[in-house]
C-alpha cells in the first residue's frame, strides 16, 4: 500500500515543482520528489540506485538550485 | 569471430587520459605545449598500427544464450562489451585525427593557450572515436552525452553572449535527444534483452515483423539520430553551433557531427534492417535539410554563419546517400562525408585566417584581399571548387556515384537534387570569395602581426589531400565499399 | 504484468510528460531546468521498472549462497539458479547509475550557463533573452 502512495507523491510533487511561481518552494518540493523516487526504487528492488539516487537528486542537485537561484535573484550586478 | 586485436581500447582511452593531463596542467604554457603535440602524433599513430578486429573487453568470449530458460532468440551471444575495427573506422579516424590534429595546432600556435580548452578538444576527440568503435549500444549512449557537453564547452569557451545562447539551446536539446535514445534502448532491451548491436541485429531478424515496441524504438532512435547529426528540425541548433565557436574549432565540429552522422545511420541500419519505413523518414528529414540548409545559405551575409549552412546542407546530403538504402548508396554517402569534411575544414580554416588578420568575418566591411593574402584567396578558390563537384577535385568523384546511386534506385529526381545542391554551393562561396578577396574599394585596416604560416600549411596539405582523393578516388572508395556490402545490410 | 510495475511506468510517463511540458513551455530558464531533471527522472524509472521481478529478492549474493563460490569461474552461478531465477534483473541498474550521473553533469553545466545569462540579461526570463534571434 505505501508504495502506490508514493508513487502518486511522485507524480503530484513533479506537476506542483513546475506549477509553483516561487521558485524556491519548487526546489524543496523537487527535493521530496527526489527522495520519493529512491523510496520507489528501493521497492522496485534497486537499493543501490537508490542511494544514489538519494545523494544525487536530494542532496547535490538542489544545493547547485538554490546556489543558482541565490546568484540570479539578489541582483549582483558585477 | 574476428582476431582479438588489442590495441583498439587506445584510441578512446588515451585522448582521455591526455585530456585529464592537459587539464592538470592548465596554467604551464609549454607543458600544453609539448604534450599536445605528442599525443596528436600518438593519436594518428595509433589508427595505422591497430590490426583489424574485434576487442572484448574482460576477455568474455561469444558464448551460448540457453533459449529455453532466458527466452532470447539467439543462440549464442557476447557476453560483455565489444568494440569492432574494420576498414571503414580505420579511414575515418584517421581524417578525425588528421584533422584534429591541425585544429589543437592553431589553437597552441596562439599567445594564450588554455589547457582546459585542449582537455575539451581531446574529450570530443575521444567521443566520436569510441561512437565509431561501439558495438554495444548503451556506451555508444554515453559518448553521445559525453560529445555533447564536451561541445557545448567548446561553444561556450569563446566567452560572447551570442555563444552562450547557442551553448544553451544545445544543451536543452540534447537532454531531449539523449533521452529519446535512453527510452529506446530501454524499450529494445525490455523486448530482447540484450544491448550488443550485432546480436540485437540477429535477434530482430529472427523475431520477424516489428510490433508496437519495436516502432517505438525505431522512432526515438531516429529522432535522436536527427539531434545527433543536425538535420531538418534541429538545424539551425546545429549551424548556430559553428557559427558561434573559433571557426578552427568549427573545422573540428562539423567533422564529428559528420562521421557521428554517419555511425549512427550504420547503427540504425544494422539493428532495424528489415524495415523500408526507416530508409524513406531518413531519406526525407534529409532532403529536407539539403533545401532549406542551401537556401539559408544563399542570404547570408557573415562568412561563418554562410559556412556553416553550407556544412549543414552538405550534412544533409551525406543523409541521402545513407537514405537511398542500397548498398552503393551507403557507400557513396559514407564517401561524399570524407570528402567534404576536408573541404569544409579547408574554408574554415580560411575563415579562421580571415578573422586573425582581418579582425572581422562580415563580408559588408571586406574589400581586395588578394594582394595582402594570396596564398589564401588562390586556395580558397580551390577549395571552392572541390566542394562543388568540379574535376579533379575530390567531391566530383563523390557526388557523381551519388548521382548513380539515386538513378540505380529508382529516384533520378534525387540525381537533380545533388546538382542543384552542388550549384548553389558554388555560388554563396563564391560570392564570399569575390567579396573577401577581390572586390575593389578602399583599404581595410589589418592586424599585421599575425603571419598565418600554420594556417598557411594547414590548407596547402589538405587542398593537396583533395586533389589526391580526387585524381585516385579508388583508394578510399574500394574499402568502403567492401565494408558496407559485408553489412549486408 | 504486475500492478506495481504497470503504476510506475504510467507514473514514469507522467514524469516525462510534465518535464517535456516544462522545458518547452515555461519561461523561466530555471524551470527549464527543472524540467530537464524530470525527463532524467522519468527515463531513470522506466528502466528499472523494466527489471523489476515481482516477489523476487535484491540482488546482492547474500551469505548462505555465497559459501563455496569461486569469484572467477561462472559454474557456481548454474548452481545459484535458484538466486538467477527469482532476483531482479540487474542489467538496467548499471543503465540507470550511469544516467544519473550522466544526468547530473548536464544539469549542473546548464546550471552554470543559466547563471552566466543572467548576468548578462538580468532577467530570467527567456522571451526577453532570445528576442533578437531569428
Amino acid at each position: 500500500m505505501f508504495d502506490y502512495i508514493l508513487l502518486f507523491a511522485v507524480a503530484l510533487s513533479a506537476l506542483m515543482a513546475i506549477i509553483q511561481e516561487n521558485l524556491y518552494k519548487s526546489i524543496i518540493i523537487l527535493t521530496f520528489e527526489s527522495f520519493s523516487l529512491a523510496a520507489i526504487f528501493h521497492f522496485l528492488l534497486a537499493t543501490d540506485v537508490a542511494a544514489v539516487q538519494a545523494i544525487l537528486g536530494a542532496a547535490l542537485l538542489p544545493g547547485l538550485f538554490i546556489v543558482a537561484l541565490y546568484k540570479t535573484t539578489k541582483g549582483r550586478d558585477e | 569471430m574476428l582476431n582479438n586485436s588489442t590495441l583498439i581500447p587506445l584510441m578512446v582511452v588515451l585522448p582521455l587520459i591526455m585530456a585529464i593531463l592537459v587539464n592538470f596542467l592548465h596554467q604551464k604554457d609549454k607543458s600544453v605545449k609539448f604534450i599536445s603535440i605528442v599525443s596528436l602524433i600518438v593519436f594518428v599513430i595509433v589508427p595505422v598500427v591497430t590490426l583489424y578486429g574485434v576487442h572484448l573487453f574482460s576477455g568474455h568470449l561469444r558464448t551460448g544464450s540457453f533459449p529455453e530458460i532466458s527466452k532470447m532468440l539467439i543462440p549464442e551471444v557476447y557476453m560483455g562489451i565489444v568494440y569492432s575495427y574494420g576498414t571503414l573506422q580505420k579511414i575515418l579516424m584517421l581524417v578525425l585525427t588528421i584533422i584534429t590534429g591541425f585544429s589543437v595546432l592553431t589553437v597552441i600556435n596562439k599567445k594564450m593557450i588554455s589547457g582546459v580548452y585542449v582537455a575539451m578538444i581531446f574529450i570530443s576527440l575521444a567521443s566520436t572515436s569510441a561512437i565509431m568503435l561501439a558495438d554495444d549500444i548503451f556506451n555508444f549512449f554515453v559518448f553521445t552525452e559525453f560529445l555533447v557537453v564536451a561541445q557545448a564547452a567548446l561553444v561556450i569557451a569563446v566567452q560572447e553572449t551570442k555563444s552562450f545562447k547557442a551553448a544553451f539551446k544545445y544543451m536543452i536539446f540534447g537532454t531531449i535527444s539523449g533521452a529519446s535514445i535512453l527510452l529506446g534502448i530501454a524499450l529494445l532491451l525490455g523486448s530482447y534483452g540484450l544491448l550488443n548491436i550485432t546480436d540485437l541485429s540477429n535477434a530482430i531478424a529472427a523475431g520477424g515483423q516489428l510490433n508496437s515496441i519495436g516502432l517505438s524504438a525505431v522512432a526515438l532512435l531516429t529522432l535522436g539520430w536527427l539531434y545527433e547529426s543536425g538535420l531538418f528540425p534541429f538545424h539551425i541548433i546545429k549551424s548556430n553551433m559553428y557559427e558561434n565557436a573559433k571557426p578552427e574549432i568549427s573545422a573540428l565540429l562539423q567533422v564529428q557531427s559528420k562521421f557521428v552522422l554517419v555511425a549512427m545511420a550504420i547503427i540504425l541500419f544494422r539493428v532495424f534492417s528489415g524495415y523500408a519505413l526507416l530508409k524513406s523518414v531518413m531519406l526525407g528529414f534529409a532532403i529536407f535539410t539539403v533545401v532549406i540548409g542551401s537556401v539559408m545559405a544563399l542570404q547570408q551575409i557573415e562568412l561563418r554563419k554562410l559556412l556553416s549552412y553550407v556544412a549543414v546542407s552538405q550534412a544533409g546530403l551525406v543523409a541521402v546517400g545513407l537514405g537511398l538504402g542500397t548498398s552503393f548508396g551507403i557507400a557513396a554517402g559514407i564517401f561524399h562525408a570524407v570528402n567534404d569534411v576536408l573541404s569544409m575544414a579547408i574554408l574554415f580554416f580560411v575563415a579562421s585566417f580571415v578573422y586573425d588578420k582581418f579582425k572581422t568575418t562580415n563580408l559588408d566591411q571586406l574589400r581586395e584581399g588578394l594582394h595582402i593574402a594570396p596564398l589564401v584567396g588562390f586556395v580558397m578558390l580551390l577549395a571552392t571548387l572541390a566542394i562543388s563537384g568540379v574535376p579533379p577535385f575530390n567531391s566530383y568523384q563523390s557526388e557523381w556515384r551519388l548521382i548513380q546511386a539515386a538513378t540505380q534506385a529508382g529516384l533520378p529526381e534525387l540525381g537533380i537534387l545533388v546538382i542543384l545542391l552542388s550549384v548553389a554551393t558554388f555560388v554563396a562561396i563564391i560570392k564570399a570569395f569575390y567579396m573577401i578577396f577581390m572586390r575593389p574599394g578602399p583599404e581595410v585596416e589589418v592586424n599585421t602581426e599575425v603571419r598565418g604560416t600554420m594556417t598557411k600549411a594547414i590548407i596547402v596539405i589538405l587542398i593537396i589531400a583533395c586533389l589526391g582523393i580526387g585524381l585516385f578516388p579508388n583508394v578510399v572508395y574500394d574499402p568502403i565499399y567492401n565494408f558496407v556490402l559485408s553489412l549486408g545490410v | 504484468m504486475d500492478p506495481f510495475q504497470v503504476g510506475s511506468f504510467l507514473t514514469a510517463g507522467i514524469l516525462v510528460v510534465t518535464g517535456l511540458w516544462a522545458l518547452l513551455m515555461m519561461d523561466n530558464i530555471l524551470k527549464k531546468i527543472i524540467g530537464a531533471n524530470l525527463i532524467g527522472d522519468g527515463v531513470n524509472l522506466v528502466l528499472i521498472s523494466i527489471g523489476y521481478r515481482p516477489g523476487g529478492f535484491i540482488p546482492e549474493v547474500m551469505h548462505h549462497f555465497h559459501a563455496t563460490a569461486t569469484p572467477s569461474d561462472y559454474s557456481y552461478l548454474l548452481e545459484f539458479g535458484e538466486f538467477a531465477s527469482n532476483a531482479s534483473y540487474s542489467l538496467p541498474f548499471a543503465l540507470v547509475l550511469t544516467n544519473i550521473v550522466i544526468g547530473a553533469s548536464t544539469l549542473s553545466v546548464m546550471l552554470a550557463l543559466a547563471v552566466v545569462l543572467y548576468h548578462k540579461y538580468h532577467t530570467l526570463s527567456v522571451q526577453k533573452m532570445f528576442e533578437g534571434d531569428e
